[in-house]
């Protein structure tokens, strides 16, 4: 790029000029993310899956198959896109209208967790192929323009200005000037109020849904050349940098999407123009030039989501006629005593005994395989105080662990503390940290908590986690984040048998701990107050407090249980453990098997370690047959089903909000005894 | 006789419409006060500011002497500030015991997190005494362990009562307690609430339409009209007044007269929406007037 100017106009012009192209990125998917949640009023997290959905078939058709341009993006985007938006409504969506908006946001998640990976197997399609995906015109990243000399726009980078404008002003259009436009808008008012009205809701909302995810598509294409692999974690971090843009609109306006979009792309480039030329003197300085640029859509989203009120009533307002819904099915099925004591029986039995073999008779695979199931059980009961017992979605579990793990690295390393302490301290760093996070976020409630907790997580990956005095920076680079395994008194902990032992042992300290919290005065509280905030209000329980004391305590146990993940792994690995996209998972697992208790949070943790190796590895199937014969063919099976089979089990959260495990222990809920209006909040 | 709860001057405005103009009221031991008028009035407004759910922009609110107009909703609850809600506020997935016990635990405040830890935050026997106490009181003992998405719409409200006298209010205020239930069950649950009162010896502040109920269960009633008190006094001299007659039916025009009504049927814009949507749930639409509002 041409430097010769030196004057400080001309530096800003051109940031204006490099920016806007990623700046008209960001505000395509935040247009196609505001015309979901407008359309459908789902807050719909898996947007970035089918923007992925449809880039990779783009890649697929265009450069494995080989076909024409033209063809490939009518295969892409003009049929498959709204297809795929097309089956979600039908088959999902348009049973969960009367769902709460949290219900709908947890689908959404489970669905981004599912959909690329379902793809993926449909159409063995493998992301790294080491063909780097091209855009829709030739020569798109070759060709340039040079504008005024300042700077010279790829035709890649002019083909997304001009979507996004064409866009805007279709779109802009469609809304406001035709008859279906009118329609979408008065179907996420009321669905059934338009109704009343004589027109076929779903129809409509099918259309929205078509229309949505086309535009999903349009994006996904333009989009895959910005990376050097497809990978469907990349779209969903674009799509949050792009609710960031969205946001700035309150998730309502396009023309303000359009805006916040190029807004974002030119301040980011702005910041990278002029930040180097401040006095690098000192350390401070260096490092908020080196963490500022990357870290500011996620500021702008939480400083957004926490200092406007307004975005949180742009879809609260709800449905008028909602009082002729039939209420929620009531959970009024207990668990039948019995069936429960016979299940925690069996269930004790089986830990025991399968605890007994793998201890005795276990390589040291299954060793290494069962305590990561046991670990990775403590983090995810820190799932089951924030959302089980407090109904609230948090997206940031991932960070609180990597807080621990990376305050366990740290200390070990630098002060030569025993890990064990550290491993609490840890937790304490955490809880400091969750507490801290949830002053902000405590009066948000419902999606919007979800979606600052995911900010935050963003943040913590783009900034926090590459400071040195977290993650280790550039020294950790070379020697890696290795955290060594302790002696406690007698037992030597480097011992693998042993340190399952150990973990065991914490688990179980820690499960007793959560039953005791949600069976005393917290516990309470937070139950009371999950049901009905005002309700709690009027009988003296602080919400701000208690919601306070439930992200502090959930972040201590995900900082305990990450910095014991550190220890049993001898190695924070945060990439392969913590990230945003992978914590995502722990969310999706934990809801989908059962937030509200104990064996919930076991049995997702198992899911999590051990479904793969012992289901889809086949060990099972082998144990059965016995070596008489060799495994079946099918077996071993893509570890990819993992996440499509729980990704499609966190669709039942919207009936089933205590998850697959409960339900299946109440042994169906029975409904309210009939000519007796079921009552009790809709809220959860 | 000592005021329990004196408001002076109380004032809220939502985006230029003013919903409360100085409003001032006071109820004194162990009173029973309407405070009545017609649909948009700012009954629920001004509940809502005496309550600190919402913030009023101008006024002062006093429990027992003490001024709590900074303190928040949960603050002047435990100050002795109880309520129960005219669209039922319960705690799903938990019992009618489960309600009460909390209150009593929040009360005490004797809750500490290390406590719960180490397994002391359990129920103790004396909070289960009083927890038995109060449900025995108001006739729920049978349905003590019942998860209250069993219960009906009455029986729900007197555990909203019964979570709110777990409180020891010094105050109740009841918002539209009759809404939903027949004649009968309304009965009930004055009388209910009269032998509770007289026991316990709380003052009652009830927002109520049904005229029937507040005639019987008040001797004193304030009317709120556009915001503003246009009468106070013992409720029965407060019913016959001219004014109150006239907020309350306003000049009659028979429906379809003025074509409005009708227009918005067909119109899908948000706005008509939610008006018509307020019509249809509260189905009291009779004359333009109170439409407009």
């Amino acid at each position: 790029m041409a430097t010769d100017s030196s004057s400080v106009g001309a530096d800003f012009l051109r940031a204006v000029l490099q920016g806007a192209p990623p700046g008209a990125v960001y505000a395509l998917v935040a247009l196609g993310f505001v015309l979901t949640y407008q359309t459908s009023g789902v807050f719909n997290l898996a947007f970035g899956a089918q923007a992925y959905v449809s880039a990779a078939m783009y890649f697929k058709a265009r450069l494995i198959w080989g076909w024409p341009t033209v063809w490939a993006v009518l295969l892409s985007v003009v049929v498959l896109a709204p297809l795929v938006g097309l089956a979600l409504e039908l088959l999902i969506f348009k049973h969960l209208r009367s769902a709460s908006a949290v219900s709908k946001l947890v689908v959404a998640i489970g669905l981004a967790v599912a959909l690329p990976n379902l793809f993926d197997i449909i159409t063995s399609f493998k992301p790294a192929s080491g063909v780097t995906p091209v855009g829709v015109v030739p020569g798109g990243a070759d060709v340039f323009y040079s504008v005024f000399g300042l700077y010279r726009f790829s035709r890649n980078e002019l083909v997304d200005m001009g979507v996004a404008l064409v866009a805007v002003i279709g779109l802009g259009a469609v809304f406001r000037f035709s008859p279906i436009g009118l329609r979408m808008r008065a179907v996420v008012e009321s669905a059934r109020m338009t109704e009343l009205n004589g027109i076929a809701a779903s129809r409509v909302a099918a259309f929205s849904w078509a229309l949505s995810s086309l535009f999903a598509g349009v994006a996904g294409v333009l989009i895959a050349p910005r990376f050097n692999t497809l990978g469907s974690s990349d779209f969903f971090s674009l799509m949050v940098v792009a609710i960031a843009a969205a946001a700035v609109g309150s998730l309502a306006s396009l023309p303000l999407a359009l805006a916040g979009g190029l807004g974002l792309g030119i301040v980011i480039a702005e910041l990278n123009t002029f930040l180097p030329r401040w006095g690098t003197d000192s350390a401070w300085v260096r490092t908020v030039q080196d963490n500022l640029t990357p870290s500011v859509p996620f500021l702008v989203l939480f400083a957004v989501l926490a200092l406007v009120p307004g975005i949180r009533r742009a879809q609260g307002a709800g449905d008028p006629l909602s009082g002729v819904e039939p209420p929620p099915t009531a959970r009024a099925g207990r668990p039948d005593p019995r069936r429960a004591m016979a299940m925690r029986l069996l269930g004790a039995a089986v830990v025991a005994g399968g605890g007994a073999v793998v201890l005795t008779r276990g390589d040291q695979l299954w060793v290494y395989q069962v305590t990561q199931a046991v670990v990775i059980a403590i983090i995810f009961l820190s799932v089951t105080v924030i959302t089980g017992t407090g109904g609230q979605i948090s997206l940031c579990q991932g960070a609180f662990a990597a807080i621990g793990a990376c305050t366990v690295y740290q200390l070990a390393v630098r002060y030569d503390m025993s890990v064990l302490v550290a491993m609490l301290l840890g937790g304490l760093v955490a809880a400091a940290v969750g507490a801290f996070l949830s002053l902000p976020v405590r009066r948000l409630g419902g999606i919007w908590t979800a979606i600052a907790t995911l900010a935050f997580a963003y943040f913590f990956d783009a900034v926090m986690i590459k400071l040195s005095w977290v993650g280790g920076g550039a020294a950790s680079l070379l020697r890696g984040t290795a955290v060594p395994r302790p002696r406690l008194g007698p037992w030597d902990l480097s011992h693998e048998n042993t340190f399952l032992v150990f973990a065991a042992v914490v688990l179980a300290v820690v499960a007793a701990a959560v039953v005791a919290l949600r069976s005393g005065t917290f516990g309470r509280s937070l139950i009371a107050l999950r049901g009905s905030e005002v309700g709690a209000q009027s009988i003296g329980i602080s919400a701000a407090r208690t919601r306070l004391t439930a992200f502090a305590v959930s972040a201590f146990i995900a900082g305990l249980g990450g910095g014991l993940l550190a220890i049993s792994q001898r190695d924070v690995n945060y990439g392969a453990n913590f990230t945003p996209f992978a914590a995502l998972f722990w969310t999706v697992l934990v809801v989908a098997l059962g937030s509200r208790s104990v064996p919930g949070a076991l049995i997702a943790a198992a899911a999590f370690a051990l479904f793969e190796p012992l289901v889809l590895g086949g060990a099972v199937v082998g144990w059965l047959t016995r070596e008489r014969h060799p495994l079946p063919s099918l077996f071993p099976i893509d570890g990819k089903w993992l996440f499509i089979l729980f990704g499609l089990a966190a669709i039942q959260f919207a009936r089933h909000p205590e998850g697959l495990v409960e339900y299946g222990l109440s042994g169906r809920s029975r409904p309210a005894r009939p000519g007796q209006p079921a009552i009790g909040g809709n809220r959860s | 006789m000592k005021d329990v709860l004196r408001a002076a001057g109380i004032t809220k405005r939502f985006a230029g419409i003013l919903a409360l103009d100085d409003v001032s009221l006071r109820i004194g031991e162990g009173e029973r006060v309407g405070l009545i008028g017609p649909n948009g009035a700012g009954k629920t407004t001004l509940f809502n500011c005496l309550l600190g759910v919402l913030a009023a922009d101008g006024g002062t609110v006093e429990v027992a002497g003490r001024d709590v107009s900074r303190l928040r909703a949960h603050r002047r609850a435990r100050l002795g500030l109880g309520r129960t809600f005219q669209r039922i506020e319960l705690f799903p997935e938990t019992s009618v015991r489960d309600h009460l016990l909390i209150a009593e635990r929040v009360r005490r405040g004797t809750g500490r997190l290390w406590k719960d830890l180490l397994g002391l935050g359990r129920p103790t026997a004396e909070e289960t005494r009083r927890c038995d106490e109060v449900l025995e009181l108001l006739g729920l003992v049978e349905l003590a362990d019942a998860p209250v998405e069993r219960l009906s719409l009455g029986q729900g409200r007197l555990v909203e009562v019964g979570r709110a006298l777990m409180t020891r209010p010094a105050m109740l205020l009841l918002d539209e307690p009759s809404s939903g239930l027949d004649r009968a069950e309304t009965a009930a649950l004055a009388t209910t609430l009269r032998e509770v009162q007289r026991e316990q010896g709380f003052a009652i502040l009830l927002v109520e339409h049904d005229v029937e109920l507040v005639t019987g269960f008040t001797t004193r009633s304030y009317v709120l009209d556009f915001g503003r008190l246009i009468a106070e006094g013992p409720t029965g001299e407060v019913m016959a007044s001219d004014s109150v007659r006239a907020a309350y039916l306003g000049t009659y025009a028979p429906p379809g007269t003025t074509g409005r009504d009708g227009a918005q049927a067909e119109t899908v814009t948000a706005a008509t929406a939610s008006v018509a949507g307020r019509a249809a749930t509260t189905g009291t639409a009779t004359t333009t007037e109170e439409e407009t509002r």
